[in-house]
């Protein structure tokens, strides 16, 4: 059974492509051009790539968000709109916007609840996770009032809260001072040793070769490369050589 | 259904929490205030015009308070994006808009009970004084349910719209837009009656009848002035509209959530 | 982005509005945001309130202008009719406007047939209301001189407010001249209801001038039964003892006697020339 589960393949993109209608004058765009790769249990992967490269939209169709045109998503082996599929994985947007209008415990309980915690322990999980995230004093205030940071740390507890099999972060370090930084990293790094497998798109190369096992490179809603982190000795020099290669052979 | 629940309490205590809210609390004082002075300077039909103020205020307040928060919620959800969060949770496409709509008619009836009852004594009181008119308590109250059944058929509207579109401004115009047509309707409808009528041949004249109800006609729901002067009412269309407007919100909400299950959230 | 659709919906509520002027002075003019015909579309659900508010705003204008002109001004009377119309349309069954335009238009500038008008609007929209009947059948009676109709709508007021005394006092105005005494109830009551201060005061100067010809007619009565024959004049009427003086009339004419004997004054009860 543990071979098995080991091998389990969390997340399957099978040649998944994307084009975005133009709206009125605007020609489609082609955003993913058969992207295929898969995620094992328990690994960490990373997704790299220039702006509007297609990172996104594989994350929207990871979701369930948007529809592929054509291929395949496997989710847990199922489609990712089923409810139970959503149920054991997080995600944490980019640049998050929560509704202001809730307190920060409101909004993680509330997330929790949809996890399927209840009652006595979801009150522990909701102080556990504000305290790691250092908000256990700003748990009572409303969003609204929460600075860029905290709002990133909010989102990284719900991302963590309930541990969720598979935990999908676009951007996560954004927005957070070193320290917040330092934080997030350890906490993926708990959850990686917790059993979570983790899902990461980051600008900043050095956080995604200190965090991700494997990293994809995606360029024109192609995916040009798989690497993986311990191989290479710098991702960054490694990325923009990728690129280049790409651009002369195209 | 303990989703659906789930959006639907968060929902009501984000409109609790709005700030619009406040204000309609401060004009309810002012409202309730307000009742004294007006009976002070009315000259005749004391208990009318009291009844008729208070639901006019009831009716005004609840229907730019919902406006207000379905527009905000349309612009977090679509501009800022909320949605693309929110759906990622573990729940139904549909618990999100059934979810909406339950939270949002929790708070409207919320609302207007909350208007009516804290205004009631003062026209009790009032009428009492001088009971130059009838003061009809059953229809005082009874009205809220007309008011919840024409703010519901908006609600379902206001979530047809994002599900249908990306664009928070279109959305917006559409709601506000059901609300115009569906008062200028019924008006409408008597206009080209009046104007042409012989004239017309009886297949229009069908077709301008279904038209009065196949729209959602807004105006069934404006029971006020009847329930003022008891005048013009009967039970068996009350019941009707109250029906009519049922099932129309629900059937709105339906195509709602059929359109959202297949809605590409950018 | 809320508030341009805030302000949107709000110009859909208020706006499409041509503003009337009826004025000699622009202190003097009264503005009446009802484009005719379209004024129910734009109130939504709002018509009570809409009606309420002209009706105010009417009541705010008569107001003002009571404290410059002793009784309301001729250009005032467009302002009435038109008010009355719009929130008729608006809201039929609301009833402060019905007593508004009835009561200036039928005293104060002559047109009775206007005021009835309303009143008969009035009872298309709301049968229930007797008082309509009521004015109506005064309106008959003492404006129009027209006696049958004005029993009729008399004994229609008895019979809806479940009151005999209208039906009474139908039957002894057919037989006997109770004019005056009828006129001075319905000032008196409409002294009673009515609030705004201008309206009041001139109220109170009608009531005075009603209660001088009462006086009057009652001394002519009397001397028609001691003399058999009409008093010729009413210094006659002091002179006999009748009247202790001749009555003032407050609106600054004088009173004389026709020559059927009926009380008449060169006022004709009101302060401008019609």
């Amino acid at each position: 059974m543990t071979i098995a589960r080991m091998q389990d393949k969390v997340l399957e993109l099978i040649e998944v492509c994307k084009t975005y209608k133009g709206e009125l004058f605007e020609k489609p765009f082609r955003a993913l051009d058969g992207i295929t790769f898969e995620l094992v249990r328990n690994k960490s992967f990373g997704l790299i790539g220039l702006n509007g490269a297609g990172k996104s939209t594989t994350i929207k169709i990871i979701l369930g968000l948007i529809f592929p045109d054509s291929g395949e998503v496997r989710v847990f082996g199922k489609s990712p709109f089923e409810e139970e599929v959503k149920r054991k994985l997080s995600y944490l947007p980019e640049n998050p916007n929560f509704y202001e209008n809730l307190k920060g415990y409101e909004l993680l309980e509330w997330v929790g609840r949809l996890r399927g915690l209840m009652g006595k322990w979801l009150k522990e999980e909701t102080e556990k996770w504000l305290c790691k995230v250092g908000l256990e004093k700003d748990g009572g205030k409303l969003i609204k009032k929460y600075s860029r940071g905290m709002v990133q740390r909010l989102g990284l507890a719900q991302a963590f809260i309930g541990n969720p099999e598979l935990i999908i972060l676009d951007e996560p370090l954004n927005g957070l001072d070193p320290l917040g930084r330092k934080m997030a990293r350890d906490l993926i790094a708990e959850a990686l040793d917790n059993g979570a497998t983790i899902f990461f798109t980051s600008h900043i190369l050095e956080d995604i070769e200190k965090i991700c096992d494997r990293v994809c490179i995606i360029h024109k809603g192609k995916i040009l490369k798989f690497v993986e982190t311990k191989e290479v000795e710098n991702l960054e020099k490694e990325f923009i050589k990728t690129l280049e290669e790409y651009e002369k052979n195209a | 259904m303990r989703r659906t629940l789930e959006i639907a309490k968060i929902t009501f205590k984000q409109a609790l929490r709005e700030r619009s809210f406040y204000i309609i609390l401060v004009l309810l004082l002012l409202a309730m205030i307000g009742m004294p002075v007006l009976y002070s300077f009315t000259m005749f039909e004391i208990p009318r015009i009291l009844t008729g103020f208070a639901l006019s205020f009831a009716n005004f307040v609840v229907l730019v308070l919902m406006l207000f928060l379905i527009l905000g919620l349309i612009q977090t959800d679509l501009e800022r994006k909320t949605l693309q969060y929110v759906i990622s949770l573990p729940i139904k496409r549909k618990d999100y808009v059934i979810g909406r709509y339950l939270g949002f008619l929790a708070f409207s009836a919320f609302l207007v009970y909350l208007v009516l009852f804290l205004l009631f004594p003062f026209i009790y009181y009032f009428s009492r004084l001088r009971p130059d008119a009838p003061f009809y308590a059953g229809y005082y109250f009874l009205y809220g349910i007309f008011l919840l059944v024409e703010i519901q058929i908006l609600v379902a509207f206001a979530l047809l719209f994002i599900s249908l579109t990306s664009r928070a401004i279109v959305s917006m115009f559409g709601v506000v837009g059901v609300y115009v047509a569906g008062h200028t309707i019924d008006e409408v409808a008597e206009f080209l009656r009046t104007r042409m009528g012989m004239q017309m041949p009886a297949f229009s004249k069908i077709v301008i009848n279904v038209a009065r109800y196949l729209f959602p006609n807004l105006a069934l729901f404006d029971v006020k002035t009847n329930f003022i002067y008891n005048v013009g009412i009967n039970p068996a269309f009350l019941i009707f509209s109250v029906i009519y407007g049922i099932l129309y919100g629900i059937i709105v909400l339906g195509i709602a959530v059929v359109l959202f299950e297949r809605k590409e959230i950018l | 982005m809320l508030g341009v659709a805030a302000l949107i919906f709000i110009n859909f509520v208020f706006d499409t509005k041509v503003k009337g002027h009826f004025r000699r002075e622009e202190s003097e003019s009264f503005r009446l945001f009802a484009r005719p015909g379209f004024e129910k579309w734009s109130a939504f659900e709002f018509s009570f309130l809409k009606a309420f508010y002209y009706t105010l705003s009417l009541r705010v204008y008569l107001g003002k202008l009571s404290e410059k002109y002793m009784t309301p001004p001729l250009f005032a009377k467009e302002a009435i009719v038109r008010t009355a119309e719009v929130v008729t349309r608006v809201c039929p069954y609301y009833y402060d406007i019905y007593y508004i335009a009835n009561g200036y238009l039928s005293w104060d500038f002559g047109d009775v047939e206007t005021a009835n008008r309303f009143l008969k609007k009035g009872i298309d929209y709301y049968p229930k209301r007797w008082i309509f009947y009521l004015y109506l059948g005064f309106n008959y009676f003492y404006f129009l001189k027209d006696y049958e109709m004005g029993a009729q709508y008399l004994v229609k007021a008895s019979e809806i407010s479940g009151r005999p005394f209208y039906a009474h006092l139908a039957a002894k105005l057919l037989y006997a001249s109770g004019r005056t005494e009828i006129a001075i109830g319905i000032v008196r009551n409409m002294l009673e209801n009515t609030k705004d201060e201008g309206w009041r005061k001139n109220l109170k100067i009608r009531l005075e001038a009603l209660e001088a010809i009462y006086t009057i007619e009652k001394a002519v009565e009397a001397f028609r039964e001691k003399t058999g024959r009409n008093p010729q004049n009413i210094e006659e009427l002091v002179k006999t003892g009748f009247l202790k003086s001749v009555p003032v009339d407050p609106y600054g004419g004088e009173f004389y006697l026709d020559e059927a004997g009926n009380v008449k004054t060169t006022s004709n009860l009101t302060f401008t020339k019609h």
